[in-house]
């Protein structure tokens, strides 16, 4: 049964995100440009203990990215998203890891202070705290420990510093029926909807390496920040696709 | 570090001392030329120890003594094979005068042997 924990506004956890990474920095220097060294944040900053492991073969259910063993501080990290080996699954590895950072920072004292509570699945890993699954549906803690890893990895300012960079100003990317007809004219012949994920898609994929983050991810916090919209925009916004 | 029991596991031993420098698991893999995911379980004493080449790497990344970081490896550096069979008899002799010889008295001999070195001309 998942532990409940208290609720905790969006802003209180990137506060929360944004403290850590200055505390890393006070100690190892300031991050003032991206990617967010999150295994370093994890390994030497909080002294947690980092493994990669056949989680399946761990834990006895498939679909584990990450896990935390609170009292013990051990975070284990499925071989799957080994970035070394699996390049491609360099976001998926380091927002788990961030996501691990999450469970550990905001949650590790209902952990701490009954050990024997809070096991998602008692039967099979009594000891692991806290075993993050891909398919599960999000429970609150698990959200909490998302937008914790969303908030560390994509600092508001950092974003916004990347993506005037990148774009040249920080007018967002409006999908809307100028971007629809550009993409239309260049012979995109996809269903709306389709076509405006696609375009949202393809401008947090040219963002996301930068932070060394998915596209999904990047595209998530990017709408967070207003900084891609869907319709309901300027209409004159001159936004296309390159 | 030489001090401690010889039961100690490899693994183990150099996860605590990676730990201790705080350098992280995949940049130290990176460094030793080794698989993160292979790494992380030779720490957890799940797999063996890597072959004397990489123990070598991870000695030097540590700032450890190679040989001892190959014997706790379960291993022998492959340079001392070869020295034995060049006097095969002279030298089995000569390690088994010398097994069981405190730490401390080995190195007056090995010192001994260097200025017994020095005098002859080399070969």
């Amino acid at each position: 049964m998942p532990i409940k924990v208290k609720y905790l506004p969006k802003q209180h956890i990137e506060w929360n995100a944004q403290k850590l990474l200055a505390e890393y920095g006070d100690r190892y220097g300031d991050v003032v440009v991206p990617p967010i060294p999150v295994e370093e944040i994890l390994e030497r900053h909080l002294k947690l203990t980092l493994e990669i492991d056949d989680l399946e073969a761990r834990l006895g259910h498939p679909d584990i990215l990450g896990a935390l063993w609170a009292p013990d501080k051990l975070v284990a990290i499925d071989e799957s998203i080994e970035p070394t080996e699996h390049p491609n699954k360099e976001g998926r590895f380091r927002y788990t890891v961030g996501h691990e950072i999450g469970h550990w920072v905001q949650h590790r004292h209902y952990f701490l202070e009954n050990p024997d509570q809070g096991s998602l699945f008692p039967k099979t890993a009594s000891k692991a705290t806290v075993i993050c699954r891909t398919s599960q549906s999000k429970d609150p803690i698990e959200r909490q420990a998302d937008y914790f890893s969303a908030y560390l990895l994509m600092p508001k300012e950092m974003v916004y510093a990347a993506w005037e960079k990148h774009r040249g100003s920080l007018t967002p990317y409006i999908f809307n029926q100028v971007a629809r007809e550009n993409l239309r004219a260049m012979g995109f012949v996809e269903p709306d909807d389709l076509l405006a994920s696609m375009a949202i898609e393809f401008v947090a994929g040219e963002i996301a390496p930068i932070f060394r983050v998915s596209a999904k991810a990047m595209q998530i916090r990017l709408e967070e920040l207003k900084l891609v919209q869907r319709e309901g925009g300027s209409l004159f916004s001159m936004e296309g696709v390159a | 570090m030489a001090n401690e029991p010889k039961q100690k596991k490899f693994g183990a031993h150099i996860r605590a001392l990676r730990e201790a420098q705080e350098i992280s698991l995949r940049k130290f893999a990176d460094r030793a030329q080794i698989s993160p995911t292979y790494l992380s379980k030779v720490e957890r004493d799940e797999f063996p120890p890597p072959g004397e080449e990489a123990v070598r790497r991870i000695a030097e990344i540590l700032g450890e003594d190679p040989d001892e970081l190959l014997a706790l490896a379960g291993k022998v550096s492959s340079d001392l094979p070869g020295i034995i069979q060049q006097q095969p008899r002279a030298m089995a002799t000569f390690l088994r005068a010398a097994s069981g010889l405190s730490a401390t008295d080995l190195e007056k001999l090995a010192r001994r042997a260097d200025d017994l070195r020095k005098k002859k001309p080399a070969r």
